[in-house]
């Protein structure tokens, strides 16, 4: 895939997170895609495809 | 985006990196777009905050070093604690840096230099309120909820 064809941000991150886990540098020990939304949460996608909702609404703020 | 590194500064096992990603295809955005969520990640208890600008390979050069410039002036001028990333995507899997620094003779770089580079200043610049009872134990569950040994 181009990347340069990507249409919106999400589509990159999505393709960035697959080429930096093929082309990993032996200190990058994982890596996460998170979203700001909908925008009251912070949500990070778990390992296998599961959403993890890290700060949900701002609960903690 | 958040990548884990082996922490080589030996702080702690890991180093996680919040990562906020914009990115350019035309003139819909501006230079401060993404710098209030990459703030916003310094109380979530990441080690470091960057903002990474992706433009694309169809934008000029000189228009994305305007755009850097300013978004440095800001981040330096203010001495905001944010890692600053700006590459031009080439083709399907190489960057052009032109943040923290331009390559001029090498020209393009692959993503796993990319992503050493993006550790080391990672390692130097870091979240400031890391050390705060209540930032630090976000940081722990945020290691938690990601699998990561505490």
């Amino acid at each position: 895939m181009n990347m340069n064809e990507i249409k919106d941000e999400r589509e990159l991150v999505k393709s960035l997170k697959t080429l930096f886990e093929e082309k990993r540098p032996t200190s990058l020990k994982k890596i996460f895609i998170h979203t700001n939304w909908p925008q009251k949460s912070f949500v990070i996608f778990g390992e296998n495809g599961g959403e993890v909702k890290f700060l949900p609404d701002w609960k903690w703020i | 985006m958040i990548p884990v590194f082996e922490d080589i500064r030996g702080i702690d096992k890991v180093l996680i990196a919040g990562v906020e990603v914009k990115f350019f295809k035309g003139k819909t955005k501006s230079f401060c777009d993404g710098l209030q969520q990459t703030l916003s990640f310094g109380l979530f208890g990441f080690d470091s905050l960057v903002l990474w600008h992706i433009f694309s390979e169809r934008i000029e050069n000189k228009n994305i070093e305007e755009c850097v410039r300013s978004t440095e002036d800001i981040i330096e001028g203010f001495n905001l604690p944010i890692v600053y990333l700006a590459t031009k995507l080439i083709g399907t899997d190489r960057f052009e840096f032109f943040a923290p620094w331009r390559l001029y003779s090498s020209g393009s770089v692959e993503a796993d230099y990319l992503l050493s580079s993006l550790r080391n200043c990672c390692n130097e610049r870091r979240n400031p309120p890391l050390d705060k009872g209540e930032i630090e134990r976000r940081k722990k569950t945020l290691k938690v909820i990601l699998n990561i040994p505490v």
